[in-house]
């Protein structure tokens, strides 16, 4: 068996810078077209902003275009149907540095968006038996303690271009803020904490799964 | 004897040469999961569409940014904003040479050269304890997963040796070059 002989090093390198080149260039009209945002942590968005864009998903060809007024009703589930919910006034109230706190509504908006866009993801912060026990639909369970040391690997599956709505079980409970700190820190700009919690989603009759 | 065959078959895909492969096959079958793994990482990395649905773990380069951010390499935001950008695009370009047995040898030498540096990076990564989860393939875990580690350093080590595989004895058959005459 043979092998490289009639193939000189200088033509392969230099294809090979060729393509690093080519590669180069695209990377950097790519970077111009579709910028990113700083890397460097920010003060998100108002949520009346977020609902009023379209959706930031990467790949946005595959779900249909949002809504971009708020819709009169929640998707019902099959583990429990919608209740029919005054709808207050949005309201977003100044929150501590990198996180904003949502109303009930406002995270029924955002579940609502969430069916129909999909780059939305409810994070409850509470402990696992609470989360086992009862949880907004779709919820995936990141207890603060999950960020020590190595990072969660449900992260991995979280675009940091998606809307991260965090919550516990209101009152005086701060996982959801301490969670919502940690998503920030890692460079997720979209995080929302949702104040009144899980009971008071529940209260609400919203979707919830157990 | 060399100046001959470069002149008649540059890309060492034709006439004679066929033969320089130890299994006529394993050249294309090579080129079609390494490429083909190139290509895939690169777009799950760049986040421009996920086709239809049908790759719904697909990642931004904002994403990737924050992964190459992890490995503390002290770059500034505008040099890793643009290795985001680039790094995808070159797995995607080389990928697809390599597939298509275009440029074969000049892509896995890129392939190549990519992985080295991977490595060194990820062997950085474990000698400073540093966890880093890597979007490697988007969100989807081939092969490995968890933090950046030993496994990825083996993975990436059997992406090397198919692209030096490639390097050493060119795209074979069923080749976009081995159908030129001139390279």
């Amino acid at each position: 068996m043979s092998c490289c002989s009639g193939v000189g090093i200088g033509p392969v390198a230099g294809k090979a810078v060729l393509l690093v080149v080519l590669a180069g260039a695209i990377g950097l009209v790519d970077s111009r077209i579709r910028p990113i945002a700083s890397l460097q942590p920010a003060q998100p968005k108002s949520i009346e902003d977020l609902l009023a864009q379209p959706p930031a998903k990467p790949a946005g060809d595959s779900k249909p275009a949002p809504t971009p007024t708020p819709t009169p009703a929640p998707a019902p589930t099959p583990s429990q149907p919608a209740a029919p919910q005054p709808a207050p006034p949005a309201q977003v109230k100044p929150a501590e540095k990198n996180d904003l706190l949502l109303t009930i509504d406002q995270g029924r908006q955002l579940f609502d968006r969430l069916q129909s866009t999909g780059d939305v993801v409810f994070v409850d912060a509470r402990n696992p038996p609470e989360f086992a026990a009862g949880r907004i639909a779709t919820a995936i369970n990141l207890s603060p303690d999950r960020f020590f040391g190595v990072l969660p690997p449900e992260l991995d599956a979280i675009s940091r271009e998606f809307i991260v709505v965090v919550y516990c079980g209101g009152g005086d409970c701060d996982a959801s803020k301490l969670v919502a700190k940690r998503f920030n820190e890692q460079g997720y700009m979209k995080v929302y904490v949702l104040e009144a919690g899980y009971p008071a989603w529940v209260q609400a009759g919203l979707p919830i799964e157990k | 004897m060399t100046q001959t065959n470069n002149a008649a078959c540059p890309t060492g895909a034709c006439g004679p040469s066929r033969a320089r492969s130890p299994f006529a096959l394993l050249s294309p079958m090579v080129r079609l999961a390494l490429g083909g793994l190139m290509v895939f990482s690169g777009w799950m990395k760049l986040g421009i569409s996920d086709l239809g649905g049908l790759m719904p773990q697909i990642l931004s380069p904002l994403d990737f940014a924050y992964s190459i951010k992890g490995f503390k390499m002290g770059l500034s935001d505008e040099v890793v904003t643009l290795l985001a950008f680039v790094v995808p695009w070159a797995e995607l370009v080389a990928g697809l040479a390599v597939v298509l047995g275009l440029w074969t040898r000049a892509g896995a030498a890129l392939i190549g050269a990519m992985m080295i540096a991977f490595m060194a990076g990820i062997a950085s990564l474990m000698v400073r304890g540093l966890d880093v989860n890597c979007p490697c393939f988007g969100a989807i875990k081939l092969f490995c997963s968890g933090p950046l580690g030993a496994c990825h350093l083996v993975r990436n080590t059997g992406f090397l040796l198919a692209a030096v595989y490639l390097m050493a004895f060119g795209p074979g058959p069923l080749a976009l070059e081995g159908r030129r005459r001139t390279g």
